[in-house]
């Protein structure tokens, strides 16, 4: 069964592109943190800028402050848009449609339902129909209806089976033996789970194109863009301070103050140094508000860009700020007067403080543990990527060349990636002692548990089949003592199993929210069971459990 | 302390619902519970834990423990865990899908060979309501009923229709005076056991 619910993955913003039929076209993306999808690199560095501006600048990989609420969101959409997939109450007629409408049958919307006449192609044979007895259900799971005239009862063309009217809404191409034959085959009715089989149908992995590089070239030449810009206003702010404080201090040495007027015309010709103004006739708007500058509109110059700008109140456009505060944030720099104020307009502002502001949050928010868990588990999943990737490299060599040496290695490498998946589960179960705190953490914090148990049944299934290939190369090798299919059984069993124990986690906490405290012994009773039960199978996967 | 005064009499047992999945277990117990009915109600998942006491007459107060399980293929591996020590099974069919009944009857071979022996098994057709559609008679269902002597009710979680009596009857079958009295001997080893017993007739009322 497909369940997969990913976790948050921004260190690795693989962007997916779904094969087009047309690939001149440009490819569709998606933001790597809203999954908002646009249409071009442009639209997306555009859209960056816009609504994650401060999440652009950390380093990738790296969880932070600020885009923790991004990620939130993230998650959340993830979660909801994922349940929606689950199979469970699926209507049976949006998998139908699913099906029919996916780019390889094409024709089959542009025509009838019923494709093409079964006179194209072989005659298929029909020794193989069940015959109805007069009493027959659905043969699909989940429909065993009783078959009569108002339901239909139809053979599958492919197995056979008796199928309702509704289950047997699938169309693919048989042969003369009713195997699936996709070039020659004729047209033919048949069941979900034969449309299924069909080889290749259920990969969900796609065409994948890693659009990281172009993306992250075209990206950090706007980061530094702007990064150069913080520096050049930054640097401006500095130079006039340090004026400033020239000015100030020749002013104090002075015994009589009754010239402090000639201190304030050198600030304001020194104002006029540090960044050429524009001139008055060069603008007839605001360049922040566009508003008109008029008898009410004054324009004012932005002592740090030399913009005309207006003073609008409402719109905030441009403002007075007391040069202390402006030292204050910035940091390292300190006016003497630091009541002397500047006019410094909005996109100055941002400018000069996002970067600041952005970097001191991000040093003082504490991640709280659960993604920490998740970075943990990041940098834990690369490991073991990396990793098995060796085993494999080194099980290559041990089928080469079966000599003591290379098995050494391959064992060797086998060994660590057996600790690493270890450390791997012990770290993602540690997600489910730590006590929750509110119901979006809870949420997250399944949905990064999910994706460590994905993560790891996938990788360490992985990890098995490379062993099971070394075990049939040198058979002398340990084999799992399991089958394949006992293992695949009790794993699902155990994430099952798993499941529920986080489920009645979450009760216990809800009944003692309540206050129902009476619920609470018969469920930790049963999550006793479960952990029981939970122990059971593990001991018996022993290191099948990866 | 005088005899008359009223003890509180009170027992306390596992119920477990079982069934396919979509014949309404969540709906009947959430009737039962909340005396609501959700039509988009979302699949169970896993199994759900809910509580409810109901009051027999001679001042019983009976509470139930339920442990209503999700009907899909996937947490087939679950129901064991919760039937296994259950004192009674609601197992539930909808009148308007032949096939459930069988899947019910299933159920109950499982339980007849892996529960305790003396569960309370409750045989229950849901969706009473769309009598339009029925599939399954009645006699059939309670014949089958009666040749495995489970209890046997129509219910609809719908219109909330015989839904308290399925409880109630299960009430009355359970051993609730030996609870009681086997609770009371542990605390309070004096007590008055001449209390007139609740237990009644065994017969059907539907
Ligand atoms: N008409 C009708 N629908 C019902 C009744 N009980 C449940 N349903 C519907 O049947 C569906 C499945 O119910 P649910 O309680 O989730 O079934 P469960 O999977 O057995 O727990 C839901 O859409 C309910 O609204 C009933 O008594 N009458
Ligand atoms: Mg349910
Ligand atoms: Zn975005
Ligand atoms: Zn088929
Ligand atoms: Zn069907
Ligand atoms: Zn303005
Ligand atoms: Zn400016």
């Amino acid at each position: 069964m497909k369940r997969r619910v990913l976790g948050p993955r921004t260190d690795v913003p693989d962007i997916v592109v779904p094969p087009t039929p047309k690939p001149q076209h440009e490819p569709e993306l998606e933001c790597p943190i809203c999954g908002l999808k646009v249409l071009s690199m442009h639209q997306l560095n555009r859209h960056l800028d816009d609504e994650h501006a401060n999440a652009s600048e950390e380093v990738p990989g790296t969880l932070t402050g600020e885009n923790v609420e991004d990620l939130t969101g993230w998650l959340r959409k993830k979660v909801v848009s994922q349940t929606s997939k689950l199979p469970i109450g699926l209507p049976s007629k949006l998998v139908k449609l699913d099906s029919l409408t996916s780019p390889e049958y094409p024709s089959l919307l542009a025509t009838s339902p019923s494709p093409q006449p079964d006179t194209r192609g072989p005659k298929v044979t029909r020794k193989h129909w069940r015959n109805p007895s007069g009493n027959d259900f659905c043969h699909f799971p989940r429909c065993r209806k009783l078959l009569n005239v108002r339901n239909g009862s139809v053979n599958c063309r492919r197995c056979g089976e008796l199928f309702c009217n509704e289950h047997t809404a699938f169309r693919m191409k048989l042969d003369s033996l009713a195997e699936y034959s996709p070039v020659d085959g004729t047209w033919c009715r048949c069941c979900e789970s034969c449309f299924n089989s069909k080889p290749g149908y259920l990969d969900t992995d796609g065409a994948t194109r890693d659009l990281f590089t172009q993306f992250q070239t075209s990206r950090q030449r706007i980061v530094d863009q702007q990064g150069l810009k913080t520096n050049q206003l930054e640097n401006r702010l500095v130079k006039l301070v340090a004026r400033f404080n020239e000015i100030d201090l020749k002013d104090e040495g002075r015994v009589f103050k009754f010239f402090a007027s000639s201190s304030l015309g050198q600030k304001r010709a020194a104002e006029r140094e540090v960044v050429a103004w524009a001139s008055d006739a060069s603008a007839t708007h605001c360049h922040l508000c566009f508003k008109m500058f008029g008898v009410y509109v004054r324009k004012h110059h932005c002592r740090l860009c030399g913009k005309l700008v207006c003073g609008d109140e409402m719109t905030a456009c441009s403002k007075e700020v007391p040069l202390g505060k402006l030292c204050e944030r910035l940091g390292g720099v300190q006016a003497r007067d630091p009541q002397y104020v500047i006019r410094v307009c909005l996109g100055c502002k941002d400018g000069l403080l996002k970067r600041r502001n952005f970097i001191r949050e991000v040093e003082k928010s504490e991640l709280p543990e659960y993604l920490q868990i998740y970075h943990d588990l990041t940098t834990y999943e690369k490991v073991i990527i990396i990793l098995l990737k060796k085993f494999q490299a080194s099980l290559v060599l041990v089928q080469g060349e079966p000599l003591d040496s290379t098995i050494i290695a391959a064992n060797k490498s086998r060994g660590k990636l057996v600790e690493s998946l270890q450390a791997y589960e012990k770290l993602a179960k540690s997600l489910k002692v730590a006590v929750p705190e509110g119901s979006d953490d809870t949420k997250i914090r399944h949905s990064i548990l999910q994706h460590a148990t994905w993560f790891f049944q996938e990788n360490g299934g992985k990890f098995k089949r490379y062993w099971l290939e070394m075990a049939e190369v040198k058979p002398d090798l340990p084999a799992p003592k399991l089958t394949k299919k006992q293992i695949r059984e009790a794993r699902e069993e155990l994430m099952v199993y798993r499941e529920q124990m986080f489920l009645i986690g979450e009760m216990i906490d809800t009944a003692k929210k309540q206050r129902r405290f009476d619920e609470i012994p018969p469920l930790l009773d049963n999550l006793r069971d479960l952990e029981a039960m939970c122990g059971d199978i593990e001991a018996k996967l022993g290191e099948d459990g990866f | 302390m005088s005899i008359e005064d009223p003890i509180p009499r009170f027992a306390q047992f596992k119920l477990v619902l079982l069934g396919e999945s979509a014949v309404g277990k969540s709906s009947i117990v959430h009737r039962f519970v909340k005396d609501s009915f959700d039509d988009l109600r979302e699949s169970t998942i896993g199994a759900a834990f809910l509580t409810q006491t109901i009051k027999l007459a001679n001042d019983t107060t009976v509470k139930f423990e339920i442990w209503d399980t999700a009907g899909q293929e996937r947490y087939k591996s679950l129901a064991p865990m919760y039937y296994r020590n259950a004192n009674c099974a609601v197992v539930v069919y909808d009148i308007t899908q032949l096939a459930s009944l069988e899947r019910a009857k299933n159920w109950i071979k499982e339980l007849q060979r892996q529960a305790n022996a003396d569960i309370t098994i409750a045989l229950t057709g849901n969706k009473l309501d769309l009598e339009a559609e029925r599939e399954v008679s009645t006699g059939e269902a309670q014949q089958y009923a009666i040749d495995n002597g489970l209890l046997f009710c129509e219910v609809s979680a719908k219109t909330g229709d015989g839904i308290r009596d399925v409880f109630y009857r299960i009430a009355e079958q359970l051993p609730v005076e030996e609870q009681i009295r086997s609770t009371m001997s542990r605390s309070k080893p004096r007590i008055n056991l001449n209390k007139p017993s609740t237990n009644t007739d065994q017969g059907c009322a539907c």
